[in-house]
């Protein structure tokens, strides 16, 4: 019951986000999902967008935090190994991100098919945005994963609040100004088509390289957090 | 035969040396009793066996897989840890439950014929938080026995409990003993232990002593 009650607000705040941005782009539909928050840091653009950030962050608050006290040990000396856990919250987070950018692209692909219609759609752009942004939403959950393990749930929550936050305004002062390297540590600038395209040409990369380089960063954090659970003492 | 051999095993926390060189072997159809002070080390041992703390030096054998190698907790051990917490919005039978589905090894049956042998009922819909601190210990005991486990590890079984109680969980660990179980208890209180324990063990400074 929990679950759907969580699943319709998920809904809710998507649609809102949905609108905000579409509002906030006029005359541009669709194309509004992938191009993102714009170089100037448009206020509505950005809060669009930190809604889905912050859905996927509260979803993954305590996931792994849960199995470090009370009831949470019952249930983790259950296990064969401590990296198989950490391994099946990986995944569920993945199935997540999955969930959340697909939902997003249907409800935002909904209302602007009522609003200002569907002409414009460039295809190889959407599909591109799907996968770039289910990557990225999974390497901020990485992030969140490995602070909460080492540090607490609290840490991990906010300081990937945080770092999506510095990461667009920080991103878009640093475009204006024509400084795109920082851009490379910075990942939610990735799946926005506006500052992506920008970083590239920039930087004379592709999409290939951003993925690379962001499987890079999610095979870090992993091997990190696995070795943070595996030599973890818990009281 | 269910064994345990801890071998030259230390841990220290904050420069205080919490388990000090400890080696001991424990075999399967055996209660043994962990007497010793608050702060001793006695709980210490029994998160280091049961695979929640890493020794600092040292090993744990569990049926002759290394812990922390081949295994990250015990197989088959039931865990009843001090400070005990479950979930207290579910019934007892729903708390059992939904650990059972972890592991997949106990049935339905299980859970009752588990809550029914601690003095509790099994269809009762109370949330636990409704439940008195007796309760909950036994409940926490069921949560330990309930999968037929062949290693039992509890810290403090008897907190809280009445003489009945306290008999209660003595001709429970009887009966899992006779089954070849390996069983350690841990207690500050003397009596208790010496109630329901065969073999005794003495803790103290991180030090272990058969008595």
């Amino acid at each position: 019951m929990q679950r759907i009650a969580r699943f319709f607000f998920a809904v809710a705040l998507i649609f809102i986000s949905s609108v905000i941005s579409i509002n906030a782009n006029q005359g541009i539909g669709l194309t509004a999902l992938y191009n993102g928050v714009n170089v100037r840091n448009n206020l509505a653009l950005c809060l669009s967008d930190f809604v889905i950030i912050a859905i996927t962050v509260f979803n993954n608050l305590g996931k792994c935090e849960q199995y470090l006290f009370g009831y949470g040990k019952y249930c983790l000396v259950r296990h064969k190994k401590r990296d198989l856990l950490l391994i099946n919250i990986l995944f569920k987070s993945i199935g997540f991100c999955v969930i959340i950018v697909f939902l997003r692209t249907i409800v935002f692909l909904l209302i602007a098919k009522f609003s200002t219609g569907l002409e414009f759609i460039n295809y190889n752009s959407l599909v591109n945005f799907i996968f770039i942004n289910i990557t990225t939403l999974f390497h901020l959950t990485c992030i969140q994963i490995v602070l909460e393990l080492s540090i607490s749930s609290f840490v991990g929550l906010v300081s990937s609040l945080f770092y999506y936050i510095i990461s667009v305004f920080l991103g878009g002062t640093l475009i204006s100004n024509e400084i795109y390297f920082p851009l490379l540590f910075m990942t939610p600038n990735f799946y926005m088509k506006t500052r992506s395209d920008l970083l590239c040409e920039a930087l004379g990369l592709n999409l290939i390289n951003l993925y690379i380089i962001l499987y890079s960063y999610i095979l870090l954090l992993t091997i990190t957090s696995k070795l943070i659970i595996k030599k973890k003492d818990i009281f | 035969m269910n064994e345990i051999v801890i071998e030259n095993v230390t841990k220290k926390l904050k420069n205080k040396i919490v388990l000090d060189n400890v080696n001991l072997k424990f075999e399967g159809g055996h209660i043994y009793g962990l007497v010793g002070r608050n702060g001793s080390g006695k709980t210490m041992l029994l998160r280091a066996i049961c695979g929640l703390i890493f020794p600092d030096k040292g090993k744990i054998l569990i049926n002759g897989k290394e812990l922390h190698k081949e295994i990250s907790f015990p197989e088959s051990c039931g865990v009843m840890i001090e400070n005990n917490e479950l979930l207290p919005n579910f019934s007892a039978y729903d708390n059992l439950k939904i650990l059972s589905k972890i592991k997949n090894t106990a049935t339905e049956e299980d859970i009752i014929n588990t809550i029914e042998s601690i003095g509790l009922d099994p269809k009762s819909k109370a949330k636990i938080k409704t439940y008195s601190l007796g309760m909950k210990q036994r409940l926490s005991l069921a949560q330990a026995l309930f999968e037929n486990p062949d290693i039992l590890l509890l810290d403090e079984p008897t907190n809280a409990l009445d003489d009945n109680g306290v008999n209660t969980i003595r001709d429970i660990l009887l009966k899992e003993k006779d089954e070849g179980k390996l069983i350690i208890v841990a207690s500050h209180n003397k009596e208790d232990i010496t109630l329901l324990a065969d073999t005794i063990i003495n803790v103290s400074n991180g030090t272990f002593i058969f008595s």
